[in-house]
Parts: C-alpha cells; structure tokens; sequence
C-alpha cells in the first residue's frame, strides 16, 4: 500500500494501518527525537507517534505528511527534554556551541549531551533533516537570525569532521 | 560510519508501539506484565496462534490458519457461543495485531526483553470505536483474563 494510500486508511481510523505507519515513521523519527531529547528520546518518540495518529484526521493532504510529523517530533521532544526545567528561548539562542570534534558516535552524543534540547533541535533539524535556516526557524517558531547564529558554529564543527 | 548513523537514536519497542494504539484507539484495553520468562520463550508462545490463543482466550475454542505469506497471515477464529469470524495478522519480531472485518474487533501482542531473562508482556483487545462503559469493562476483564492465562501457561510449561 502507498503511504498516502496508509494515510488516508489511517484516517479512517483503521488500526493495521496505523501500525503500519507507525512502523514507516518511526526509523526517521527515531532520530529526530533521539538526537534532541537524548535519554527521553523513547518517551518522546511515543509520545509523537500519539500526537501524529490522533490528530491524523486534521491533515487534509497526506503528502505534507512528513512536514507536518517533523514539526510534532521536534515540538515534542523539545518539550519533553525541557520538562521541569526552565529553559528560556534567548538564554539558548544566545550562547555559543561547545568547541568538540566529533570523532565518532560517542562524541556526537557528547556534543548534543552539552546543548540544550532547543540548540539540539536545531542540530538535529539542519544537519539530520537537512533543512534551510529559514525552514529550520519556521519548525521552531524563530527567527532565522537566531537558527543562522547557532548554525554557522555547528556547521564547522561537523564539517571539519564530516567533511560535508 | 555516516553521520546520521552517529547521532542518537530512540528506539520504539513492540510495548511502546501497542501503548501508542491503546492511547489513540477508543473502546480498546491494554494491559501490561512482567513475565519471569525470556523473550524468546514468551514471543514463540504468543505467535503460536493455532495451539495457544484457545489455551488462553475463555472465549475461543479454534483458531486456524487458512493463509500465510511472510508475516501476513488471514485467521478463522470461532468462538464458544458459536461466531466464526477472519481476522488479519501482521506479525513482526515483538509485535503482533490482528484485525477482523470492519474493524469489528482487534487484538495485540507485544513483547520486550528485559534484564535477568524477563520480558515485559503487552496485549490489547476490544472495538477500536467509542464503546459504553459495561463494554468497557467487559474488554478490561476479558484483557486481564487473557494476560491472566498467559502468564500461567508460560509458567506451567516451564
């Protein structure tokens, strides 16, 4: 079945399809929320695949379905690492990322593990998802001045590793 | 290795996956256990849908595979008051669901390995539609029943 075929049975509320898509989602989800809520990554992986599947119904074009999912797993992850914690916007945006070479897996968990979830959101959002300063602001509801700053580090950190 | 495969991953069980259905799916019952069995032991019991769902299930008396293809498999199920009915079976390592015509009825399994040769058991059943409270309740002791049965079937057969 084609994914859009699985989205609108899924809307329609048919539970094998909604495994099925959660079985489609989830190896890319995995990442998103993983690399932003870091040890809460499964909470928030649940918790997104909760949020994606009740508020199915409302996306009238299952072609925006991947959008539309990033959206609520960078939000939710984001939430979930920073629950109990208060972590204002300009406090984040503001600092500089940590100087680390990411030699392997261990050091980019190290990296992430030292920023908070939003400066990860950002991370994970123009170097997993490969989105533009301006879609990554859009994702999280700020300025692409802001998404510019924190990006330019990262970039060379993960360029000089990565050799992107 | 490449980048994306350096960055952290979550991961979703078979239990998580079962929870996300349950939480979405209105007039179905979850119910969840440790089992003092291996993974291995619980899951090859569970997939084993001809032999054991009528051990465990008060209300069927035969279950018979009438079509398998990899995972998929098409199941006539017939139960003590006499109803025949089909049902779709996606099984994956962990996972399992089962689903009758018209989203009548559907079922869930799910295992997950946990330290020591335990296991963490889920399993879902009902109407995925709004239901009343008797029936309601009814799912939840039927649900609890099977988990009930399960747990002393894999314990008996040690």
């Amino acid at each position: 079945m084609a994914v859009e075929d699985r989205v609108r049975a899924a809307q329609r509320g048919d539970p094998l399809a909604m495994s099925a898509l959660i079985r489609d989602l989830m190896p890319w989800i995995s990442r998103i929320c993983g690399s932003i809520a870091l040890d809460d990554g499964d909470d928030a992986a649940q918790e997104t695949l909760v949020l994606v599947l009740r508020n199915l119904p409302t996306l009238r074009e299952p072609a925006a379905l991947r959008a539309w999912v990033r959206r609520i797993a960078v939000r939710e992850s984001v939430r979930i690492a920073t629950r109990g914690r208060d972590v204002p916007v300009s406090d984040v945006t503001e600092r500089e990322l940590p100087d680390v070479d990411l030699d392997d897996r261990m050091d980019v968990r190290e990296t992430l593990n030292r920023l908070p979830p939003r400066e990860r959101a950002v991370l994970a959002l123009r170097y997993l998802e490969d989105l533009s300063e301006e879609q990554t602001a859009e994702v999280l509801g700020v300025e692409p001045g802001t998404v510019k700053s924190r990006a330019h580090r990262a970039k060379q950190a993960f360029e000089e590793r990565w050799g992107g | 290795m490449s980048p994306t495969e350096a960055w952290p991953a979550a991961t979703l069980d078979g239990v998580r996956r079962l929870r996300v259905l349950a939480a979405v799916l209105p007039g179905v019952h979850l119910e969840e256990r440790e089992v003092d069995q291996p993974f291995e032991r619980v899951w090859a019991f569970m997939t084993d849908i001809e032999r054991n769902v009528p051990r465990f299930d008060r209300d069927v008396v035969s279950v018979r595979v009438t079509h398998r293809e990899r995972n998929n498999l098409r199941i006539i199920t017939r139960t003590r008051r006499g109803l025949v009915a089909p049902f779709r079976v996606e099984i994956e390592n962990g996972f399992m669901l089962m689903q009758a015509p018209a989203r009548a009825y559907i079922v869930g399994s799910a295992a997950h390995p946990l330290d020591a040769g335990r296991t963490r058991y889920a399993h879902l059943e009902g109407v995925p539609r709004r239901v009343g409270r008797i029936r309601s309740a009814r799912t939840a002791r039927h649900v609890a029943a099977d988990v009930e049965g399960i747990a002393r079937l894999l314990g008996a057969e040690e």
